[in-house]
């Protein structure tokens, strides 16, 4: 894919469910802040236990995210589909990423820093109620750390 | 005794350990280094002679050339740390490689071998030193390389003059040298991994993770960012001219030693003359490396703190210049040596510093690269063009000296002046522009992109998505350019349903709105048999005057609530020619259509009924729509303060007051900017104070919509805001709200009145942050946690209007992104911010401040606290100082206190404080006294 202007990288994070709350004055904002990047199929975007440094929009193709840390054998957790984002775990966490994350087919991304995620947020607070609205239907019970190690 | 080293050498407490370890690996490894460089330099003097450098400078330059790729593709590949061990790995074999050929006599076979070990063993020094600054710089960020890197660098030459002492010493054999240098160099390799893992990396935003195809398209990502530098482009040159100087100088120095020493004479005994020149060379690298390595820990940090890296950059240009105007009349050893002293003392302890400095103001993405480019293809190409130039016969390399000594110093100015403006721009391109609108976001595009960036426009008009439709046809409003919207409406049947209700909705608001060709797309539409969209038609239509009155009638039964509006707007305005009696009549039954939409339960009808209050703009409906702003519906309220807007003009100053109260009241931004605007058609400059009060519940795209507002009413605003802005009563968001107004409507005003603000606000800082830290967490058996909470964020309101007004005042060009940047979560991103701050900001206002605004240990801080705030109060005497400020907050801080501490008298003062506070004081008084 050839390199997006910045009005497609707009539209694009305002298709998005996290971004479309953003108005065009903002949304360009940030996408003039998006890097653009193309992943070969089966190439990693990330690793686990890598540092994390960005939110992934996925503009086109598809990513695997596997789970190769908490069991010995690698095993894919879910598929990503265009328009959705990944790798904002470890943005707020601030821990290595937990996951490691795959092109499937040639992928097209956009990147978005954490410090510009948080800098959006705090500008645009809707932003963030997408980002718990995107956990809370992904989740029935939020497990507590400790709990989890009791288990 | 820890204490005084730490002063000693800049450190800060806590990172002792770390930065030890670096100054350790700085010397261990570059011990082994130079050793191995100067050895084969002395070597390579005695077995091949001066004459033969230019010849050994060009093949190191090339041999450079040729790295850069490598190293630039291992950086692609690789993280730092494991490019830079890596590299290690390369240079402990290649030693050992040595070393086992020094066993045998195929080395001294032929003279050639020195040839070739000097010039691998300056590639090798130079490809570590790059690296190893990479790998620490992940480590560091600015604030903390201005203290630091120069103990690094004074640590590299300390490795530096023990190889100077080793080598006039002559304990060791050649084998036995580089038996060393390899074993020094397999335990740094060993050790140095094991301790970095404990190191935190400074986070660096910028970085990307992964490695993936789209790094090929890197290089022209590269060009094209290090054209727009001009910083950057000035540093690369500077680093070509000062290679070109050093090497010539350097050829110079050897030159005049060699006369000196007789080396050239055949007459003369060889053996005894080469080995006085190599003790001579060891002495003075001995004398150069202690003075190195005091200058580098105990002045170097100090003068590039005080005088700032800007002004340290012309110090070595201006020595050079003194050495070649000298040179060229002398031929004594004195301007030899002064050449050789700037080439090994005043290059690698200021130059060096600076340069690892001044890299931080090259564009973040850029820094990596732009290191290896200079190290690996400047330095080389300086040596291969000296190389070049030295060989021409005609050429004398005094005055090509001295031509680069003027190039040079002409350079460093031009760094200087461009320093500020480039670490300012890593900033800006870095920020978030928030307060960018959508056309100016659109106009500030490239020729080219602006061109395509139009052409995707017009093809999203057929895209199949209606939602990118609709942000087609709000971008193209947004760049107001009316031959796109026509080109774009070419497309317009390929619209969507809802695409096209979109447009009619926005295209109200937009001058495009009484266009002819904008009518007839519109009219052509009218050819579908959609309800809906034939309702949007009609609305657009009548709001323009264009619905005829007749087709109105019929309209007045659908079921559309947009449908009836339309009618209702054309039988009141339309420009049809009618009869008076028609017209009255027609108005008439709008009246009643109107009524019934207003008195309707159903909050669309209502919501159209007060919209149409909006667009028939008429005085008398200002009341009306009032109440409707009160409505407990937000659809109603904001119908009603978007057709306030319609309504208001300066005679409506009563309704003010209920305006304000409504946006205090209500939450949803988009009601508040439309209150906001209402107000600002009233414009009246008694309405400042209580905008301005509203601040700390604005978000920040209200708030830039108020102090827009309040702008345009011009200087007559300009008593009430300067009294908000020195008035410590008031809420620190008012106060920065006013001193951007200021800053807007009389800089002059603003800059008097700064200075005495800021002072007082930064001794109210630190009295905060010191007794906010400080204070016990328990008093006579209460838990003053909440106390200290209060206070630290007292310091944090403080700091933030600190920050805002410096930027408000012009100091800082954009308050709004240096704030911004301090905030950042990226320690570098902050670094720089404070760097713009110190660059910009009075002296003796940044000194006072950034104990508190840097990233200093806590320990550090409170020593600050020390220096300059009110220290050794205790809890009660806290309190009182609290309560003798103006500011309400303290006071209700103290007072809650003095009241749950028991403290005496805290009654009375409460009542005398009463006397002379606002409403809001009142409340909490009474609330308090009534508790007892």
């Amino acid at each position: 894919m050839n390199e997006l202007t910045l009005i497609e990288k707009a539209f694009f994070l305002k298709k998005t469910k996290l971004f479309s709350e953003l108005d065009l004055d903002l949304v360009l904002a940030l996408a003039a802040k998006a890097e653009q990047r193309t992943v070969e199929d089966q190439e990693p975007i990330f690793s686990s236990n890598q540092d994390a440094h960005c939110l992934y929009v996925l503009v086109s193709g598809k990513v695997s995210i596997i789970d190769d840390v908490t069991s010995e054998e690698s095993k894919t957790l879910a598929k990503i589909s265009t328009l959705d984002f990944f790798g904002d775990e470890s943005l707020f966490t601030r821990e290595p990423r937990g996951y490691t994350a795959q092109a499937q087919g040639t992928t097209e991304l956009l990147l978005i820093s954490r410090s510009h995620l948080t800098e959006i947020m705090l500008e645009c607070p809707q932003i963030a109620i997408a980002l718990i609205r995107a956990y809370a239907s992904d989740t029935s019970f939020r497990k507590r750390k400790q709990e989890v190690e009791k288990l | 005794m820890k204490e005084r080293a730490h002063k000693l050498f800049n450190l800060y407490s806590g990172e002792g350990y770390q930065a030890i370890f670096f100054a350790i690996l700085a010397f261990v490894l570059f011990f082994a280094a130079s050793l191995a460089w100067k050895i084969s330099d002395a070597l390579f003097l005695i077995h091949l002679s001066a004459s033969r450098l230019p010849l050994a400078y060009g093949c190191i330059s090339c041999a450079l050339i040729a790295c850069v790729s490598i190293v630039l593709y291992a950086y692609n590949r690789n993280t730092t740390s494991q490019v830079f061990y890596r590299l290690l790995l390369i240079a402990t074999t290649f030693y050992a490689v040595v070393t086992v050929t020094l066993f045998t006599d195929f080395a001294k076979s032929t003279p050639w071998t020195w040839f070739v070990l000097k010039v691998c063993n300056h590639i090798m020094y130079v490809q570590l030193l790059s690296c190893f600054w990479t790998f620490v710089d992940q480590y560091y960020h600015f604030q903390d390389a201005k203290r630091l890197y120069t103990l690094f660098n004074s640590s590299i030459y300390l490795g530096l003059t023990c190889t100077g002492v080793l080598i006039q010493a002559g304990l060791l054999g050649l084998t036995q040298i580089f038996i060393l240098i390899s074993s020094v160099l397999l335990l740094v390799l060993i050790i140095a991994p094991r301790i970095t893992t404990h190191f935190d990396v400074v986070p660096d935003d910028s970085e990307i993770e992964g490695t993936t195809s789209s790094e090929q398209g890197s290089w022209r990502q590269f060009f094209k960012t290090l054209f727009t530098s001009r910083f950057t482009l000035f540093l690369m040159l500077g680093c070509l001219v000062s290679y070109l100087l050093m090497t010539t100088t350097e050829i110079g120095y050897f030159t005049s030693f060699q006369n000196y020493f007789g080396l050239e004479k055949e007459a003369v005994n060889h053996d005894e003359a080469s080995f006085q020149l190599t003790r001579f060379y060891g002495t003075c690298l001995a004398i150069v490396g202690v003075a190195n390595l005091i200058t580098g820990w105990f002045f170097y940090s100090r003068l590039v703190l005080r005088f700032g890296v800007n002004t340290l950059v012309l110090i070595t240009p201006i020595a050079f210049l003194i050495t070649y105007s000298g040179w060229s009349f002398d031929s004594s050893l004195f301007f030899p040596l002064i050449g050789f002293i700037v080439v090994e003392s005043l290059y690698p302890v200021i130059e060096d510093n600076n340069f690892n400095l001044l890299l931080n103001a090259v564009p973040i993405r850029l820094k990596p690269t732009v290191r290896v480019m200079i190290e690996s293809f400047l330095e080389p190409s300086g040596m291969l063009l000296s190389s070049i130039l030295l060989s021409v016969a005609f050429l004398d390399w005094k005055f090509l000296g001295l031509i680069l000594a003027f190039c040079s110093l002409g350079i460093a100015l031009s760094i200087r002046s461009e320093y500020y403006k480039a670490i300012f721009m890593n900033l800006k391109n870095h920020a978030l522009h928030v307060h960018r609108t959508a056309r100016e976001w659109l106009t500030s595009l490239a020729k080219k992109e602006r061109k395509e960036t139009e052409e995707k426009l017009t093809q999203l008009f057929q895209h199949s998505d209606p939602s990118f439709q609709k942000l087609a046809i709000d971008s193209i409003f947004a760049f107001g350019k009316i031959s796109l919207l026509k080109k774009a409406l070419v497309h317009s049947d390929a619209l969507s349903k809802q695409a096209k209700i979109h447009f009619l909705k926005t295209i109200g608001s937009t001058s495009f709105a009484a266009d002819t060709f904008v009518i007839d797309t519109i009219n052509r539409w009218q050819e579908e048999s959609d309800r809906e969209l034939q309702a949007s038609i009609d609305f657009f239509l009548a709001r323009a005057g264009l619905l005829h009155p007749d087709k109105a009638q019929y309209n007045l039964a659908s079921l559309e609530p947009l449908q009836k509006g339309a009618a209702i707007i054309a039988l009141q305005h339309s420009f049809a020619h009618q009869s008076l009696q028609n017209v009255t009549f027609n108005r008439q039954v709008a009246l009643e259509e109107m009524q019934m939409l207003l008195e309707s339960t159903n909050l669309t009808e209502l919501s159209l009924g007060v919209t149409l209050l909006g667009i028939e703009g008429s005085p008398q409906n200002i009341e009306i729509l009032i109440d409707y702003l009160k409505h407990p519906a937000l659809k109603i309220a904001k119908s009603a303060a978007f057709a306030l807007q319609e309504c208001l003009d300066s005679q409506s100053m009563r309704h003010a007051k209920t305006i304000l109260a409504e946006i205090r009241a209500r939450n949803d931004s988009e009601f508040r900017l439309a209150c906001f605007k209402a107000l600002s058609k009233i414009g009246h400059t008694s309405l400042v104070r209580s905008m301005i009060d509203l601040s700390p519940i604005l978000r920040p795209n209200e708030a830039r919509l108020l102090e827009n507002i309040i702008s345009d009413l011009g200087l007559k605003t300009v008593p009430v805001i300067v009294s908000i802005m020195i008035d410590t009563e008031q809420h620190v968001r008012s106060r920065i709200v006013a001193g951007k107004i200021l800053a807007q409507l009389s800089l002059p005003q603003l800059n008097a009145h700064l200075f005495n603000t800021i002072r007082k606000e930064i001794e109210r800082a630190y009295f905060y942050f010191y007794y906010g830290h400080t204070l016990p967490q328990e008093y006579q058996g209460h838990d003053l946690s909440l106390l200290k909470e209060g206070l630290l964020s007292n310091f944090q309101s403080v700091i933030d209007f600190i920050i805002q007004l410096l930027g408000a005042s012009k100091w800082i060009e954009d308050c709004e992104l240096i704030a911004f940047s301090l905030r950042s979560k990226s320690p570098k991103i902050t670094s720089q911010a404070i760097e713009t701050l110190e660059l910009c900001c009075e002296k003796g206002v940044f000194r006072l401040l950034y104990p508190l605004i840097g990233d200093l240990p806590f320990k550090e801080k409170l020593n600050f606290c020390l220096k300059f705030a009110e220290t050794g109060l205790d809890v009660p005497q806290v309190l009182e100082k609290m309560e003798s400020t103006q500011n309400t907050l303290d006071l209700i801080l103290a007072t809650t206190w003095k009241y749950r501490l028991d403290l005496p008298n805290w009654r009375k003062i409460l009542r005398k404080q009463m006397a002379s506070r606002e409403e809001i004081f009142h409340h909490f008084a009474y609330e308090l006294l009534e508790t007892e």
